[in-house]
């Protein structure tokens, strides 16, 4: 193995199709955080969303159908979320994990049942070849040799997640209406005394924010690969929980956070043509989550402590 | 005449009935206080003109026309704004921004930030309170955060602006600004109306008095024809007798602190504090609150460690050693916040009457709590102390700060303990339980026990303690006796003036 630009572009290239389905999963749970709903639901939307993607490509061959089908689930999965946790005041870990568990389920069964395994249907299907996302190469960018292999093979969703992390920023921190979002999750009660309609902000804001998983569920399944693999989300829902504890609910910080947790999981896959034990490779990106964790909260403690 | 409301009712659905035919006016530009002990009635009828309740019968009128609010932002449309005792603010965000919530001041679909300082900033000119707008309102302190409340209610034009309680978390000094600021609310033509049961403030600033008394409106004084003795007499039903004392001659040191010293990141929180407590004798800290009160109480009972120095209950040190250890040492503590310190919040208030004695007889044996004992025990603190609740299986936060208040100095002072500390014991309760309490405190010095006494009311230490000392900046600046008292000289030395 050599340390060229090509193979540093390669890596880079990995990262970036790592962290797109990443970031939009986290955007989501930005949003929710800032309303204070704690959506623990991400991983089972997730994992939904992109079988649905991908099921409804499988049936339709209409890519435009199937990011539609994908996000509208992804946003009825978040109302319900929504309507349970915000509306009739259920626990939103209960809440959160019984969407999860279900969707790990539902998803298995319906692999069976539809393709008849219980483990990887890939693009060549009995029903023919299935395409996914139309690749974008982009004039000017695919002559460039280096560049251009960082940018391989990305799709117009993968683009699209970077735009919606500075859309997400300049909603909640410029607009009237991320004004009163935020102020909504520091405190609801006196959002509501001052006659907001506390719940509704909550229900509406999550659900549309919910579309964005519907997009990264796309990119799982339609994206780099065309392929449904039995529980294809992999907890990227929790590490999106965690990218967004990091930058503690603000878009463009979510856009760091969520480089860094997609950085590790494509280093655990470029160094498995290494002699690196596999095992040891795929708990990289669970490692260094929970070893962000920690440098984040003891250097938080510190500045606060300092402060005091 | 702004705003009537006629023989209004309000029964709850539990048959309590709240208020009983309450007729009341206000007039343009006045400062109007309704005055009453906890549960006189008068935090419903305040909430029926805010709309938070629905009254049961009657009438409410604002300029002449009849309104039924149905939320409090029907009030706020009809120009009624409420100062909430607990602050509605938005902590995180700034001062600006919590004034426009709602009526948020735009460009488009975007925020004009520029626009909304500016705003802010001409309003707080023009009602003289000053404020910062871009300040972060969690960095503000207490008095300036009730100001940014007030500003939010300016904001949204209210004509009618209610006051609850203002000045139960403020300092003396922030008191003194609020009142100036009634008065300047008042003159510029908003009508005002108090709700308190200060009546030193209400004879400061008040035209005109309401008094309620179990739901129903008593009488109506003009400011200038009534006395504060008056009206505690009409708000208890009972003349209120002053305080007679009966000097008891203090015994052996039970309360002892020696050159006590804590450090907190670099800066000493207290320093050298050497004072004592004998038995037969109540001591007074007082001081401006956020001088070393609250580290100080904590010190001594065990709630933080200090870094040199003694204690010593009853002779024995008890310097940084485990509450339990200190309590048992022979200390009870009535603590500054019945919430934090004082009570467990979701546990019943039986659970909260027995707490510190769970392991002691009668009400375990082998390990075992004995829940008839504990039942008749909550039950006698509650009747003893006044204590306003439903059921003894009741959630203490269900209870009203009052009450709850009642049932935490109940459980302390029911130890018998010979050292007693007592902070702020009778905040937020109304006179008559306040009278009760003090009556009490009394009884223990009487019986012979230490008290120590810290209080953010000045009145409160004046007319219990045996000996004051004052404490400023972490250090005790002057210490009286009984009869050598004066409350000017008091009030220097709390603001850091020089001993005499």
């Amino acid at each position: 193995m050599t340390l060229s630009a090509e193979y540093l572009a390669t890596v880079l290239n990995s990262t970036l199709r790592e962290v797109t389905p990443l970031l939009l999963v986290t955007l989501c749970a930005c949003v929710c955080s800032k309303v204070s709903v704690f959506n623990i639901a991400l991983e089972g939307t997730l994992l939904t969303s992109a079988f649905f993607a991908f099921l409804t490509q499988y049936f339709t061959r209409n890519i435009y159908l199937s990011v539609l089908v994908s996000v509208l689930v992804a946003m009825l999965i978040t109302f319900i979320m929504a309507f349970f946790i915000v509306h009739l005041n259920g626990q939103s870990m209960i809440v959160g994990m019984a969407i999860n568990t279900f969707s790990l389920g539902f998803t298995t069964f319906m692999l069976s049942m539809v393709f008849n395994t219980k483990g990887t249907v890939n693009a060549m299907t009995p029903n023919g070849l299935l395409t996914g996302l139309t690749k974008l190469s982009i004039p000017g960018l695919r002559d460039i040799p280096i560049v251009r292999t960082v940018f391989n093979n990305l799709t117009v969703i993968d683009y699209l997640a970077f735009a919606l992390a500075i859309v997400t920023y300049i909603v909640m921190y410029k607009t009237v209406i991320g004004f009163r979002l935020r102020a909504i999750g520091i405190n609801k009660s006196a959002a509501s005394s001052l006659g907001i309609r506390v719940k509704r902000y909550q229900i509406i804001s999550t659900t549309i924010s919910g579309g964005m998983i519907g997009l990264a569920g796309c990119l799982l399944t339609l994206g780099s690969v065309t392929l449904f693999t039995q529980n294809i989300s992999a907890a990227r829902g929790y590490v999106a929980l965690a990218a967004n504890n990091l930058c503690k609910g603000h878009p463009l910080g979510a856009l760091l956070s969520s480089f860094l947790f997609g950085f590790t999981k494509a280093l655990a896959s470029v160094l498995q043509n290494t002699a690196a034990k596999q095992q040891l490779l795929e708990c990289i990106p669970y490692v260094s989550t929970i070893a962000a964790m920690a440098i984040y909260n003891v250097i938080a403690r510190r500045k606060s402590k300092a402060l005091s | 005449m702004i705003f009537e409301m006629k023989d209004i009712t309000k029964v709850y659905e539990d048959g309590v009935v709240a208020n009983d035919s309450v007729s009341l006016h206000l007039n343009k530009g006045e400062i109007l206080s309704i005055v009453g002990e906890n549960g006189a009635g008068k935090s419903t009828i305040m909430k029926i003109l805010y709309g938070l309740v629905k009254p049961s019968y009657g009438e409410i009128y604002v300029k002449g026309e009849r309104m039924r609010f149905r939320t409090p932002s029907d009030a706020m449309a009809a120009g009624i704004g409420m100062v909430q005792q607990h602050f509605m603010l938005f902590e995180e965000m700034t001062v600006a921004e919590n004034i426009v919530f709602k009526n948020e001041i735009r460009k488009g679909l975007f925020m004009d930030m520029d626009k909304t300082i500016e705003t802010v900033r001409a309003l707080s000119e023009k009602y003289s309170l000053t404020i910062d707008p871009s300040a972060r309102s969690a960095d503000c302190p207490v008095g300036l955060r009730q100001r940014v409340e007030i500003l939010k209610i300016l904001y949204q034009n209210a004509e009618i602006i209610i006051f609850d309680e203002p000045s139960a978390v403020l300092t003396p000094l922030e008191v003194d600004a609020l009142l100036e600021t009634l008065k300047n609310l008042a003159a510029s033509g908003k009508s005002i109306v108090l709700i308190t049961h200060k009546l030193q403030e209400v004879m400061a600033v008040s035209d005109r008095i309401y008094v309620m008394r179990a739901g129903k409106v008593v009488a109506e004084r003009m400011k200038s024809e009534t006395s504060i003795e008056e009206l505690a007499f009409l708000m208890v039903g009972h003349p209120m007798t002053t305080r007679q004392i009966p000097a008891v001659h203090p015994g052996s040191r039970l309360l002892e602190m020696k050159a006590l010293t804590l450090t907190q990141d670099g800066r000493d929180v207290l320093k050298d504090i050497s004072i004592h407590v004998d038995a037969g004798e109540i001591v007074g800290i007082a001081g401006v609150s956020g001088n070393g009160q609250s580290e100080l109480i904590q010190c001594i009972t065990g709630l933080c460690a200090s870094t040199s120095g003694q204690v010593l209950v009853q002779g024995k040190d008890v310097t940084n050693r485990s509450v339990r250890e200190i309590r048992d040492a022979g200390l009870a503590h009535i603590s500054e916040d019945r919430f934090v310190w004082g009570s467990a919040v979701q546990a019943t208030l039986e659970e909260n009457a027995l707490m510190g004695r769970q392991d002691s007889a009668p009400f375990s044996s082998h390990g075992l709590v004995r829940h008839s004992t504990i039942r008749s025990y909550a039950q006698k603190l509650i009747q003893d102390f006044g204590v306003k609740a439903s059921s003894p299986t009741q959630k203490m936060q269900e209870l009203s700060g009052g009450n709850a208040q009642k049932l935490v100095v109940a459980r302390e002072m029911s130890m018998n303990t010979p050292v007693l500390i007592c902070c702020e014991p009778t905040r937020g309760i109304d006179i008559g339980a306040m009278e009760s309490i003090h009556d009490k405190l009394v009884a223990r010095r009487e019986e012979g026990a230490a008290v120590l006494l810290v209080s953010s009311e000045l009145t409160e230490i004046m007319s219990l303690s045996d000996r004051i000392y004052v404490l400023y900046g972490g250090k005790i600046n002057g210490e009286f006796q009984r009869d050598a008292m004066d409350d000017k000289h008091l009030g220097l030395l709390m603001v850091g003036g020089a001993r005499a």
